[in-house]
């Protein structure tokens, strides 16, 4: 049976590298999909995941006052991903060209792309909602993301980043209002 | 209710956070208000596409594993052996001498070629530690069920660290680094 999470950051916080390997392994693809919603492309999202770890592994002895360690992972991915989104503005947008793709990355999407809910969702319309949430500032981006897609609770995107609910309850509606008016010709072709 | 007031409640209502009176109230004005049922419906509409949205790309499987091996290069290993965080091997904050250079293409090769050896005998037979005179060659996480450790058992991170400074660390398939050199240490991060 693996270890729970509280378990392996005592270890870890205790000097265990071996904990923090299994902790790596169980976050990394956490880190990794809200990395790469919030930023549109592998190459960054792979560098979020990246200096995540390092900069957890280098704070390892304020873990031991840590109480939730996913809000503390995120927290430290959003603000890598801040930092990382403002350093790419004014760039060329670094979403990836999905006909570039390797077969067997296409095969892959195929298999994810059917959900249990009603609506096919085709990696199309995956790439309309990337576009319209590369449009958003940092923040609004990070909050509609950590709440609409991974579903956290206002309060825990309070913590994660940093800021009062009453501003996470704001970004997110600011956010939604500009998806909706961005998604709308795409809603209304879908109907 | 009016539909300023819907509107205001609208997120709140849509993440059922309302008070039970309050989002009778908002239903009562749902049932009489064509324009906030339009609105709540493209809103809702909006938040199933969120809450369904993955990435458009995923990454191989083997990436997670890659991915992994290349914190604990950074971070474990690293501290181990208290290498310097990063290290460029020609430029960064250090200044090489030719000699130098020399020596670090030489140890690069060396590194690669041990890689290759490891990786083209994998199907031909059992897989075993490399020796290098006082130095050995390690592989990464990614590849340690390949490999046996002097006990016979699986190489594992624990005995990675404790081969000790004087190794060279050879990673694993599609793991893309660029060298650094130490005295006695040559890795791949």
């Amino acid at each position: 049976m693996s270890e729970a999470i509280p378990t392996l950051v005592e270890r870890f916080a205790q000097g265990d590298d071996v904990a923090f390997g299994e902790l790596v392994a169980r976050f990394q693809k956490k880190v990794y999909f809200l990395a790469y919603q919030t930023l549109g492309n592998h190459l960054d999202a792979d560098e979020v995941v990246q200096e995540t770890f390092v900069r957890i592994y280098r704070k390892r002895k304020e873990f031991e006052h840590v109480t939730n360690f996913t809000s503390f992972v995120i927290r430290v991915a959003s603000n890598y991903a801040i930092d990382l989104l403002r350093k790419r503005k004014g760039q060329a947008t670094a979403t990836e060209d999905l006909t570039a793709l390797p077969a067997t990355v296409q095969l892959d999407l195929s298999r994810r792309v059917r959900t249990p809910g009603e609506l096919w969702i085709d990696k199309r319309v995956m790439m309309e909602i990337q576009r319209a949430l590369d449009t958003l500032p940092p923040r609004q981006k990070l909050t509609a993301v950590l709440h609409d897609v991974e579903g956290y609770s206002k309060a825990d995107i309070a913590v994660m980043l940093d800021c009062p609910e009453a501003t996470v309850r704001s970004n997110l509606h600011i956010a939604r209002t500009k998806l909706k008016k961005i998604l709308a010709k795409r809603l209304a072709g879908k109907e | 209710m009016t539909c300023l007031e819907f509107r205001l409640r609208l997120d709140q209502y849509l993440d059922q956070e309302l008070s039970a009176e309050d989002k009778h109230t908002a239903e009562d004005h749902l049932e009489s208000c064509s324009s906030c049922r339009e609105e709540l419906a493209s809103q809702r509409q909006v938040q199933r596409l969120l809450s369904d949205f993955t990435p458009p790309v995923q990454p191989p499987e083997d990436y997670w594993n890659r991915s992994r091996d290349r914190v604990l290069a950074r971070t474990v290993l690293s501290s181990n052996h208290a290498v310097p965080e990063k290290i460029d091997t020609f430029g960064g904050h250090r200044s090489y001498t030719p000699l130098m250079r020399s020596m670090i293409s030489v140890a690069a090769s060396a590194a690669l070629l041990a890689t290759a050896l490891v990786l083209g005998s994998r199907h031909e037979r059992p897989a075993v530690v490399l020796r290098q005179g006082q130095s050995e060659v390690i592989v990464s996480a990614g590849l340690a069920d390949m490999l046996e450790t002097p006990g016979g058992g699986p190489l594992t991170l624990g005995d990675q660290r404790r081969i000790g400074s004087l190794s060279v660390l050879v990673g694993g398939p599609g793991m893309v680094g660029r060298f650094g050199y130490l005295p006695g240490l040559l890795r791949i991060y």
